[in-house]
């Protein structure tokens, strides 16, 4: 079959054994997050933590990555997840480069278990694996790693590194690649096996089953859905072209007299009309939709992105006032990634130049040092812990006493007063730029360090014991365990203080019930996964500019009837109720196709960044994309012909695996709770059901009609929220059942 | 720098291998060109239907698109052959006093009402071509003056009549006109522009930017619907300084024919949107507004 290379690549770093085993066992599951999923539940003992040797790290790339598919330069990077208080799996995600070149070097994946007594790098190149000394790498940051191997390797070596971050266990942690593709949550796991970085090259080549001509017409067919990032398929300024004058609310953010003003010569972005392929790359300006008018079209320097994607979305800046600061004025990033150190200034105005100067310094820290923001709870906690002033009757909410801690911040209350002291607020609470930049660099240095009190390496078993952790040791260690030692942390996510929007196990919402016109698919995928669920295909969709008026049509069309039933609500949800038109089926099959092709995606794999297809931009095509578009690539490269009902299919197997294996964990870290998913482990935080500002409020009524619903649509057991004998055996996955019957995990 | 010289010279490395083309693609053949007596053909009957059926002249770049190539030898060896045979002795060329060169059937057409018709034609094309060249390249509408200065010898009533014939010709179906506030009539193509912006040019071009804000505003409060951020009304387009918007604004909001337009400010952002009561709740506007101004910001 094409796409595979029919190996899969093992490294024990406990006994140095390096295996090369056959595919074929993970076919059924594609790659990525599917092949990972299948190898945690083939050989993962439950109860296994995230520093355990036993804990494998798995690159997963998929049948598509590497074939030049567009959009398919990703990894998914699973583990059982360090920030989970559980230690449950979860995934990472990056794009670049990397995944395509471990495609070429011959390998499906790579799965790493075990750990080095001393640090070791991954030396790859085609056949040859090699684990190396990194003795002299350790302890210096990401691009000191990356440019040792490439000296080593050469320069087309691809190189995924960790950081201090990674090296000193902070549980959120990332590896990195390309200088800005991360994924999130995994460095500390690198790190626990004493693995500093994995350098590929590869020479191989890949077959596509599919003639020349075959593939040519369907990548051309693919271009008459693509859009620009996250989905939009009209542009954000109202511009002469588009045939019915449908603008807005999209990152199709290249207009008429916009440049990349920091390109030598400039770069003029202008209309990039929906038919003329050959601007699809300039169509998302994201350095202007991030930093604004002025400030990130000056200081842009050109838009970049992962192999094989025409859809460019990573930001590359020229700041010269970065040199002041003793880091290079390049720097390049994406999204909240732009975001994550800088979050630890505040006051800074939005879209200035003090921002960008913050954000691109805080890039340059952060991915050198490989932190990880948990998609902004490690800032929103901090902001609460640091500001936020208790009252009475909050420490009689969170069971503290309110007559020693009324008035005290939560730090004032945590910290030590040695340690407290240390702090520089002086600069944090600083109205000019320079101390809050050099607060920022202070207190990501201190992450980073991850020590304790007494300047010994933090460990959480430490913190349990009740010995005193430096202020970043407390960051360091996640938002799902610090809650369990300070109460009112655990108040303040129950109840959203300071709107810190934390859902449960340890995780932050992302793309939540503010979705606009989704609140309940949007809180069913915030409910399934042990992190924020980065699933995109529900807001790339609602997000694509054409207004819930022409998207309901079409996703009744690809996945309906739903007879009027609309999966989208029409408007916003408004004050002061924020009430949400009640759940329906059309929502439920929104939730579950959305989620399904978010595994797919991240499998096969494929940019949820951007996917669904949808939508098109097209008139000529009634602005209607495709339903099948994964499973004609699929087709086409495998030579394995499925329908779209089929690789839908195929997904419901990964998430019902994923389903198996969480439960398995949940009940052996506390005996019975896996066996009731639907009340232990798929459960709002009580502030959702609350009007809170500018999201939607769910009716708690209806949020249980959803949760039946969503189930019924996956074969799953309504009142666990466990997959059923008969869904189980209609995925291939009898073995499973069985397992989890033994383990009395069926419904 | 010789690093990049000896990568220069390496063939890139195959990365892909496709699988075998399918027999009927692999022998798949491209239709046979037609002969020349078959292009003759299509000519003279190209020529001899448009006079018949539609009394009128065919343009040069019509019978030259039908001979297959694009060597312009080859496009007249064919016509002067043609000037030869007695079969197409009925096919005739005018030439008009700027070098416009039309094809007619003497059996349908005489020479006379060619040159006249001709001279239509022209027009007819010279028009398309700067209707169609002000909204793709320009991005602006053609206005009636703008007309007469393409054909300066011909009278205003002429012209309205050639634009009437423009409007039954499938050749110029996109070429559209929009009327204004003031009366005024505008041209433009929507092969590349498209309707509303045009509308919204016409708009413009009454020179009236409250009502051209409070068209806009009802326009997207009635489709979407959502309110409009005033900041949209500073595009190139609409001609509005930004120190005299928020001036032009409140101007706006003090006419009574423009009641139903609302304005709000978002707290916490200094965001001002507008909407239209008429098509929308105030409390649906503001959500809308709050979800565009931090709600999204928020949830990169």
């Amino acid at each position: 079959m094409g796409g595979w290379t029919g190996k899969v690549l093992r490294v024990d770093l406990s006994t140095g054994v390096i295996t090369k085993e056959s595919t074929d066992k993970y076919k059924g599951f594609l790659g990525g997050t599917g092949l990972a999923y299948k190898v945690f539940w083939d050989e993962v003992p439950p109860g296994t933590t995230a520093f355990d040797p036993a804990n494998r790290i798995i690159f997963g790339v998929g049948p598509l990555t590497g074939t030049g598919t567009p959009l398919s330069g990703r990894v998914s990077v699973t583990s059982l997840f360090p920030i989970s208080p559980l230690d449950l799996p979860s995934t990472g995600h990056m794009g670049g480069h990397w995944g395509p070149e471990l495609k070429f070097a011959g390998y499906d994946s790579l799965i790493i278990q075990g750990a080095s007594a001393t640090p070791v790098w991954l030396y790859i190149k085609d056949d040859v694996v090699e684990i190396r000394d990194a003795s002299r790498m350790w302890g210096n940051g990401i691009y000191r790693a990356t440019s040792d191997i490439m000296d080593i390797m050469g320069v087309d070596a691809q190189v995924a590194a960790i950081g201090q971050c990674g090296e000193n266990l902070v549980r959120s942690s990332n590896v990195m690649t390309g200088r800005s593709h991360s994924a999130g949550g995994v460095g500390a796991v690198m790190g626990s096996k004493k693995l500093k970085a994995i350098g590929v090259i590869g020479t191989g080549a890949l077959k596509i089953e599919a003639s020349k001509s075959a593939w040519k017409d369907l990548v051309d067919f693919q271009r008459t859905i693509l859009g620009a990032n996250s989905g939009g398929v009209v542009p954000n300024t109202l511009q002469s072209w588009q045939p019915d004058g449908l603008y807005g609310g999209t990152r199709w953010t290249a207009a008429n007299g916009l440049y990349w003003g920091a390109a030598s010569p400039p770069v003029h972005t202008g209309d990039c009309t929906a038919d003329d392929l050959n601007s699809i790359g300039i169509r998302t300006f994201k350095g202007y939709a991030d930093f604004g008018a002025g400030v990130g079209d000056k200081h842009t320097v050109k838009i970049g992105g992962c192999h094989a994607c025409p859809i460019r979305c990573h930001i590359a800046t020229d700041v010269p006032a970065l040199e002041n600061y003793g880091v290079s004025r390049f720097q390049v990033n994406t999204c909240n990634g732009n975001s994550s150190v800088s979050g630890f200034t505040q006051g800074i105005a939005s879209r200035s130049e003090d921002n960008i100067t913050a954000s691109q310094l805080g890039v340059a820290l952060g991915d050198n040092y490989g932190w990880w923001s948990d998609y902004g709870l490690t800032q929103a906690d901090f902001g609460f812990c640091a500001e936020h002033v208790l009252t009475a009757e909050e420490c009689t909410g969170a069971g503290i006493d309110p007559v020693a801690n009324a008035g005290k911040t939560p730090y004032q209350i945590r910290l030590t007063p040695t340690e407290y002291a240390r702090v520089p607020w002086a600069k944090y609470n600083a109205t000019t730029l320079q101390p809050k930049l050099e607060f920022m660099v202070w207190i990501t240095t201190e992450i980073a360090n991850n020590l304790m009190a007494d300047k010994t390496p933090a460990t959480w078993e430490k913190m349990q014991a009740g010995q005193p952790a430096t202020l970043g040791a407390y960051i360091a260690v996640g938002s799902g365990r610090l809650e369990q030692l300070w109460p009112e942390l655990k108040y303040a996510h129950e109840v959203n203080l300071e709107g810190i929007n934390y859902i449960k196990l340890g995780h932050i919402k992302h793309h939540f019930t503010e979705s606009a016109g989704t609140a309940y698919p949007a809180a069913i995928l915030n409910m399934l996964y042990n992190r924020d669920p980065m699933c995109h295909t529900h807001t790339n969709f609602t997000g694509n500019g054409l207004k819930p008026v022409k998207n309901n049509p079409i996703f009744d069309e690809l996945f309906g009837p739903f007879n009027g039933e609309l999966a989208i609500d029409p408007s916003a949800y408004a004050a002061p109720d924020y009430a949400v038109p009640p759940m329906n089926r059309a929502k439920a099959v929104f939730a579950y196709m959305c989620v399904i092709y978010m595994e797919l995606h991240n499998s096969l794999t494929l940019c949820n960044y951007t996917l669904p297809g949808w939508g098109s931009p097209l008139k000529s095509r009634n602005y209607r994309g495709a339903r099948d578009l994964e499973a004609q690539f699929y087709s086409a490269v495998t030579g394995h012909t499925v329908t779209a009902t089929q690789i839908e299919d195929i997904g419901l197997r990964i998430l019902t695996i994923f389903r198996a294996v969480t439960a398995r964990i949940m009940e052996a870290r506390n005996p019975g709770t896996g066996r009731d998913q639907r009340n232990n482990h798929d459960i709002m935080p009580e502030w959702a059901f609350h009007a809170h500002s500018g999201a939607g409020t769910l009716d708690r009524t209806q949020w249980e009609i959803a949760k039946d619903m969503f189930y019924d649509q996956c074969g799953w057991d309504r009142a666990t929220g466990l997959p059923t004998q008969a869904t189980y055996d209609r995925l291939g996955l009898s073995d499973v059942a069985a397992a989890m019957a033994a383990a009395g995990l069926m419904p | 720098m010789q690093k990049t010289e000896e990568r220069a010279e390496t063939p890139d490395k195959a990365r892909i291998v496709f699988g075998p083309e399918p027999a009927e693609k692999a022998t798949e053949r491209k239709p046979a060109e037609p002969t020349v007596a078959e292009i003759k053909a299509k000519i003279a009957e190209t020529v001899r239907t448009n006079a018949e059926k539609h009394s009128m002249v065919t343009p040069a770049d019509v019978v030259f698109a039908l001979v297959p190539g694009s060597r312009p030898e080859d496009k007249t060896a064919i016509l002067d052959e043609m000037a030869a045979d007695e079969r197409y002795a009925d096919i005739k060329a005018v030439t008009t006093a700027s070098g416009g060169a039309f094809f007619f059937s003497l059996t349908y057409i005489d020479p006379d009402q060619a040159t006249s018709k001709s001279r239509i034609e022209e027009t007819k094309l010279a028009i398309a071509e700067k209707v169609r060249g002000d909204s793709k390249n320009a991005v602006k509408l053609t206005s009636v003056g703008d007309l007469h200065d393409l054909v300066p010898g011909m009278e205003p009533d002429e012209i309205a009549a050639v634009l009437d014939g423009m409007q039954a010709d499938p050749k110029y179906a996109d070429v559209k006109s929009v009327t204004a506030s003031t009366g005024d009539h505008f041209f433009y193509s929507n092969r590349h522009m498209s309707d509303y912006y045009a509308l919204v040019l016409s708009r413009v071009a009454a020179n009236d930017p409250c009502a051209t804000i409070a068209a806009m505003v009802r326009d997207e409060s009635r489709i979407y619907p959502r309110p409009t951020c005033v900041q949209v009304f500073t595009q190139d387009l609409f001609h509005i300084a930004l120190c005299e918007l928020r001036p032009i604004v409140d101007a706006m909001l003090q006419k009574p024919e423009y009641e139903d337009i609302k304005l709000m400010v978002h707290p916490k952002t200094g965001g001002v949107y507008l909407y239209s009561s008429r098509y929308l709740e105030e409390r649906i506007a503001w959500a809308e507004m709050h979800y565009q101004e931090v709600v999204v910001p928020a949830n990169p």
